[in-house]
Order: C-alpha cells, then sequence, then structure tokens
C-alpha cells in the first residue's frame, strides 16, 4: 500500500474516497445498517479502486509530473452513479463510479462469451434480456482537465452551482466548468511580472459552501482573501483581506515558514473559516477581518525545536484540517501518529493516537499527551520522543456523523464516536 | 558568535535544499524554495548585522576602506536575486569570518561596491535596475568561465577553477577576474578589493516553468484559456526566456562542486570555531532553549 495523500467523504458520508502517492484511488463504502440494530452503524469496506494518474513527463521542460493524488472532491449525486474529481500535480480528471448488477444475455451474433457466432447455426431470433449478476462497479473517466496549470495544483473545488469547480496551483487560480475540457477560465493570477519579485504563493483555494460566486484562498504569508466573482471576472483584487498583525516578539528565522496557511475550510454553516498554519488551527469570522476569532495551539512544543523540523523538513509539512458536520469542533494532525480536537465552545483540545499496536477495533480511543514541563503523567511522550515520521497530514469527516477518517501514512483509521453518533447531540 | 554560527548553518543548509530541489521528482517546488529563500533572507540578516557589530570593534590596524565595506551591507528586499547573489559571492581567506560579499547596490550607494571588474557589469549604474545589471552580466557571462574560489589556506590567495577551460589559476589580494570582459581593472595597491559580485538570477533554480511557455498578458476580463492559444504562445518569446547556455552554465556551478565547495568552506570555518557537535540556536529573537543534536534520532 503506498502513502495516503488524500482523503474523502461524498456528501452522505456513505463512500470514502482516498487517494495515494501511486496515483491510485481506493473507494470504500459503507455498510448498509441491519434492521434492527439501532447506534451500530456500519463499516467501510472496499468499494473500489482504479489507477486514476500514471507518472507523466513534460518533455518541453524536461520535467516528471508526480502521479501522487492530491486532492479528491466528490461531486454532488445526481442520478444512480457517482461521480469524484482527482487531481495531480497538472491534471484534473472527472471519475464516473457506477454500479452493475445487471448483464444482458442472449445475443443472436455472439454467444455467451462474447465468440461470434457461425451465421449459418443460428435458426430463430431472440431479445437479449436483462438477467441479474455479481456486482459490478465499474469506474470510467468522463473528462480530462488537462493543461490548465503551469504550477503544482495544490486544491479543487466544487462550487455549489454544481456546474463548475475551481483549480488552484501555486500562482493561479482557474474555474472550470465540468462539461468542458478544453477552456478554463482564469480568475486568480498572482504571478508578477518579474518572478524576481515573488514574495507569496497560493496555497489552498475553496469555493462557499452556499454562494456560487465566494471563493476564498490562502496564501503562503498567511494572508487569506475573499474574492467575489461578480466584482470583476478577475480577481487578483480580494474583496477581503484576512490578515493577523505579526507578532514582533516572536520574530524568528523561521516566522515565515510557520506562517504560511497549509489548509483553509469553510464552516459548514458558511460564516467560519478554519485555516492550519504550522503551529496552530485558527477560526474567521468572515465579518471580521482583523484577525482570527478563535486560535489553537496545535503543537506549541514545536516552537524550540523549529531548527532541527528544518533541517529534516518536517517543517514543510502540510497539515489538513476539518469541521465536525455541526461546526462545534474542529480537528488536524500532528506528529506521532497523533491528531487533536478542539471543542471550539470550551475552547478545550484533546489529542488521539492513531496506531494500529494501541488500539484494536472498537477499542476506544484513550487521550494522549506530550509532556512539555510539569507533572508528568503515565503515558504522556516527551517531545524528543516524538516520531516526526509519522505525521497525521490528511483527514475527513463525516458530513452528518461523528465518524472519521485518519490517514496515517499508508494506513487509514476510521473511527466513530459511538457515544455520541450524531455530531446533533454534542 | 553563536548565533552568527547559527546563521552560517541555516544558510548553508538553505543552500542545500534548493540545490536539492532541483533535482526532486515533480519539479522544483515553488512554494517550498520560496519558504527557503526567507530562512536565508533572515539568516544573512541576522548574519550581517552580528558582523557588523564586531567590525565596530575591530582593531585600529585593520584597512578603514575595508571595514566600511563591510558596513555597507544592504537590507535584502526578498528577491530570489539578491539572496542567490549574495551566497555565491568570493571570500576572501581563513583569517576573516565575515563576509565581503559585494553587497547589492542601493540607490544611495553610488560607485565604491562590488562590480569593479568586468566593465559590462561595472558600468551599470546604481540606478539602473537589477534586471538590467543582471542582463548585462549574463551577456558577460555567456562567454565568460564561471570561476570558483576553492579555498586556500593562504590568507589572501584563491585557487580558481575554470569551469569552461579547466584551467587552474591562483589569484592574490582576493582579485577575482572573468576573462570574458574586456579591460579587468587592476587591484588597487594594498587593499583588499571587492570582486565582481557575480549577479545570478535564481529564477533559473527557483523556478520560472514558464520561461519556456510564455504567459498570458493580463486582461481585464476573464481569460479563456484554449487549447489553439497556447500552440500560439508557444512561439512568442517570453521576457524570461533566457540563453540555454547561461543555465547550462548555472547549473555547472551548482553542481560541479561551487556548492559543496561553498559547504566545505562553511564547514572548515565553523569547526575552527566550534570543535563539537552540539548546535545551539540562540537567536537573540527567540525565546527557545538550546537543544541537541539529539533530536537527529527522529
Amino acid at each position: 500500500a503506498d502513502v495516503i495523500s488524500t482523503v474523502e467523504f461524498n456528501q452522505t458520508g456513505d463512500l470514502l474516497a482516498t487517494g495515494d502517492k501511486g496515483g491510485r484511488v481506493v473507494i470504500f463504502q459503507r455498510e448498509t445498517e441491519e434492521a434492527g440494530e439501532v447506534g451500530d452503524s456500519g463499516e467501510y469496506n472496499v468499494y473500489s479502486t482504479f489507477q486514476s494518474h500514471e507518472p507523466d513527463f513534460d518533455y518541453l521542460k524536461s520535467l516528471e509530473i508526480e502521479e501522487k493524488i492530491n486532492k479528491i472532491r466528490w461531486l454532488p449525486q445526481q442520478n444512480a452513479a457517482h461521480f469524484l474529481l482527482s487531481t495531480n500535480d497538472k491534471t484534473v480528471k472527472l471519475w464516473k463510479v457506477s454500479e452493475r448488477d445487471k448483464r444482458p444475455e442472449g445475443y443472436n451474433l455472439k454467444d455467451e462469451e462474447g465468440r461470434i457466432k457461425d451465421v449459418s447455426t443460428i435458426t430463430s431470433l431472440r431479445v437479449p434480456v436483462l438477467k441479474p449478476t455479481d456486482l459490478m462497479v465499474e469506474v470510467r473517466p468522463r473528462r480530462v482537465f488537462a493543461n490548465g496549470h503551469t504550477y503544482h495544483i495544490n486544491s479543487i473545488s466544487v462550487n455549489s452551482d454544481g456546474e463548475t469547480y475551481l483549480s488552484a496551483d501555486d500562482l493561479r487560480i482557474n474555474m472550470w466548468h465540468l462539461d468542458i475540457t478544453d477552456r478554463s477560465f482564469n480568475i486568480v493570477d498572482i504571478k508578477p511580472a518579474n518572478m524576481e519579485d515573488l514574495t507569496e504563493v497560493i496555497t489552498a483555494a475553496e469555493f462557499h459552501p452556499h454562494h456560487c460566486h465566494l471563493f476564498v484562498y490562502s496564501s503562503s504569508k498567511g494572508t487569506l482573501r475573499l474574492c467575489d466573482m461578480r466584482a470583476s471576472a478577475l480577481c487578483d483584487r480580494h474583496t477581503k483581506l484576512f490578515e493577523e498583525p505579526e507578532d514582533p516578539g516572536s520574530r524568528s528565522f523561521f516566522s515565515e515558514i510557520i506562517s504560511s496557511v497549509s489548509d483553509v475550510k469553510f464552516s459548514h454553516s458558511g460564516r467560519y473559516l478554519l485555516t492550519r498554519d504550522y503551529l496552530t488551527a485558527k477560526v474567521w469570522d468572515l465579518n471580521m477581518d482583523k484577525g482570527p476569532v478563535e486560535t489553537y495551539q496545535v503543537h506549541e512544543y514545536l516552537r524550540s525545536k523549529l531548527c532541527s523540523l528544518y533541517e529534516n523538513d518536517c517543517i514543510f509539512d502540510k497539515f489538513e484540517c476539518v469541521w465536525n458536520s455541526s461546526d462545534s469542533v474542529i480537528m488536524t494532525g500532528a506528529y506521532n501518529s497523533f491528531f487533536r480536537m478542539f471543542d471550539r465552545e470550551t475552547g478545550r483540545g484533546v489529542t488521539l493516537e492513531a496506531w494500529r499496536e494501541n488500539s484494536k477495533p472498537r477499542a476506544v480511543l484513550r487521550t494522549r499527551r506530550v509532556y512539555t514541563g510539569g507533572k508528568r503523567r503515565r503515558g504522556d511522550v516527551g517531545v524528543d520522543s516524538l516520531d516526526f515520521t509519522k505525521k497525521i497530514l490528511h483527514m475527513a469527516w463525516h458530513p452528518e456523523e461523528n465518524i472519521i477518517a485518519i490517514a496515517a501514512t499508508n494506513n487509514l483509521y476510521i473511527f466513530q464516536d459511538r457515544v455520541n453518533p450524531d455530531a446533533q447531540t454534542q | 558568535m553563536e548565533c552568527a554560527f547559527d546563521a552560517q548553518n541555516l544558510i548553508s543548509i538553505s543552500l542545500r535544499k534548493i540545490q536539492s530541489s532541483r533535482t526532486q521528482r515533480g519539479g522544483i517546488k515553488l512554494h517550498k524554495n520560496l519558504l527557503v529563500t526567507y530562512v536565508l533572507r533572515n539568516a544573512r540578516q541576522f548574519y550581517m548585522s552580528k558582523n557588523s557589530l564586531q567590525t565596530q570593534r575591530t582593531p585600529p590596524y585593520e584597512d578603514a576602506a575595508a571595514v566600511h565595506r563591510r558596513q555597507e551591507y544592504i537590507e535584502l528586499t526578498g528577491s530570489f536575486t539578491e539572496l542567490a547573489d549574495d551566497f555565491y559571492c568570493n571570500f576572501t581567506g581563513v583569517e576573516s569570518d565575515t563576509w565581503h560579499c559585494g553587497a547589492h547596490q542601493s540607490s544611495a550607494q553610488p560607485s565604491e561596491l562590488a562590480h569593479q571588474d568586468a566593465s559590462a557589469c561595472a558600468m551599470a549604474s546604481p540606478s539602473d535596475s537589477e534586471l538590467m545589471v543582471s542582463e548585462a552580466c549574463w551577456s558577460c557571462a555567456d562567454k565568460s568561465s564561471w570561476e570558483l574560489p576553492i579555498l586556500n589556506a593562504q590568507a589572501n590567495q584563491k585557487t580558481v577553477l575554470d569551469l569552461d577551460t579547466h584551467v587552474v589559476t591562483t589569484v592574490t589580494n582576493g582579485y577575482f577576474h572573468s576573462d570574458c570582459c574586456a579591460q579587468p581593472k587592476q587591484p588597487q595597491a594594498g587593499a583588499q578589493c571587492y570582486t565582481r559580485k557575480r549577479k545570478m538570477d535564481t529564477s533559473y533554480y527557483i523556478v520560472d516553468p514558464e520561461f519556456y511557455l510564455p504567459d498570458f498578458v493580463p486582461v481585464p476580463c476573464k481569460r479563456m484559456r484554449s487549447e489553439d492559444e497556447e500552440e500560439e504562445d508557444d512561439l512568442q518569446s517570453d521576457s524570461e526566456q533566457l540563453d540555454s547556455a547561461n543555465i547550462s552554465n548555472l547549473i555547472s556551478v551548482l553542481g560541479s562542486g561551487g556548492l559543496s565547495e561553498f559547504v566545505s568552506w562553511q564547514q572548515m570555518d565553523l569547526e575552527q570555531i566550534f570543535g563539537t557537535q552540539t548546535i545551539c540556536l540562540k537567536h537573540t529573537l527567540l525565546a527557545g532553549s538550546g537543544w541537541t543534536r539529539a533530536i537527529e534520532a527522529f
């Protein structure tokens, strides 16, 4: 199994898609609940696997194009089939996932194996009929959106209008129509006339969940820009700029790196934004651009280790962040297979671990702690004992229930809150 | 002194990262390289400010002109060119742990700076844009050799390897010349000359993938990119398009020992200062406490 690079639930939560560094997509489906077993949600089993992207080569620039799946986004379901967008660094693809449980039988000219019959043996005509067969999941590429990006694609986001989506690379954001592959509209371009003047890049972008004209993009400088496509065709000038003034007392060699936003997500309500930078997760109110309304320290104990984290490249890790369905809890990943959840009402955070040896199926996750001083409890992990190769970068939260999917290197963990299975009761 | 040591360490690590990013699968990561250059800038600023404080305490016999030059460090604005420029400059000897880099010309500093040799570069006035200077140097580099200073134990003496002709020469007094340019100036007697600052356009390796594929001119309406348009633009020239010969020269500088020489100089200097393996980041702006190499165990 390859390293998982993206995880995404569909809109109902019945399907969970993962993409990996090898360009493969694995789709899990939730088993239907048995009648009468209230509260015992079904498990997720493999539904389909397919190769989405292959390694590619740009001959003009002599550059290898990685097949790693950067993002997967599901389209809202409109019929029996499911559609998802998957992207690597350069190309976005639309895949149709459909089921087939019947097959036609009784062809006149072909036998059951598909071989052409000898015409002389045909004595009568019959009408082929559909007979039930074993369930087959077919995945077919329906669209390939290529040649839209010069730089590396970091985000895709489906618009609430159901017809368009955006793709963002380091310097540009393009808007596509799902049915049109040979054209895209460029809606943001921050490439300077002289590349020597480059000071920031786009790190993530997302459409507003309800307003099809609004989208947000984050930058490596830690700023968020809300753009309204009604204002102008080219949204280089933001409608709103969200920025927190830097604390001069905390300035270091690595200030720019740790302030770079690695992920941005709208809340389900559309009122808030959740961002993740290297050490913190922040909640912003769309109505207030002076600074975040909430800041959560994910692993502040790493602030004094930034030099070594720079040396081993960990400081460049891009952590994702997610909301729960009621927007009352946010979650993000850390090192040592730890991930953190923060309750927005109380402000309290909890650290959990996604590690196979420590958790059997159906076992309750126990909270973990990183020892940073004071009284040391049993089970606490010292900062110097943290395993920085075990990083939780990608995760997803079920759109309606308290089910989370955590990608830990090449393992996928799915956890359920059995005490409060529905988010509403939390 | 410890903080300057850390800044040096960061500088060498950063340069190594930039170097290795060029051979990474998937192409150069623009975001990561941008962040690395910010670290470079910060480390350099700190290092320079530390050195300028030290030079204020230098003994009186030191050449006043050299001291004055060391103090003329220009603040970086964060542009790639400036950063790469400064870190591929010459250095003039073991005894000095300061960087006699040709600092960037600022508009306030007219003539007494590093562009002394290559006439094309030297004639670029301070008011010229950096791009112009860059172009001047590039036309120079078109015919020139890339010369790498190889550290020589003797003070004020360097062994220079010409990458094009593979001729090894020894220069003294920090004089460092490019054989392409017309009238190299003679070094002033008795003075440490700042040699020509080799201006490199780091957009080579930081990136502009688009120098092959020119960008669209921004228009005040939603731009539609069609495949037809892209084919047309392939044939147009781009302002950022550069001579491939220059690119190969730069690659040879980075690949054939330029960077490693630089890094090995760093190591030698650092080992002379610190005999231990412990690195302590006691930056005055940081509140963190010291940490040891044990963290490498991860």
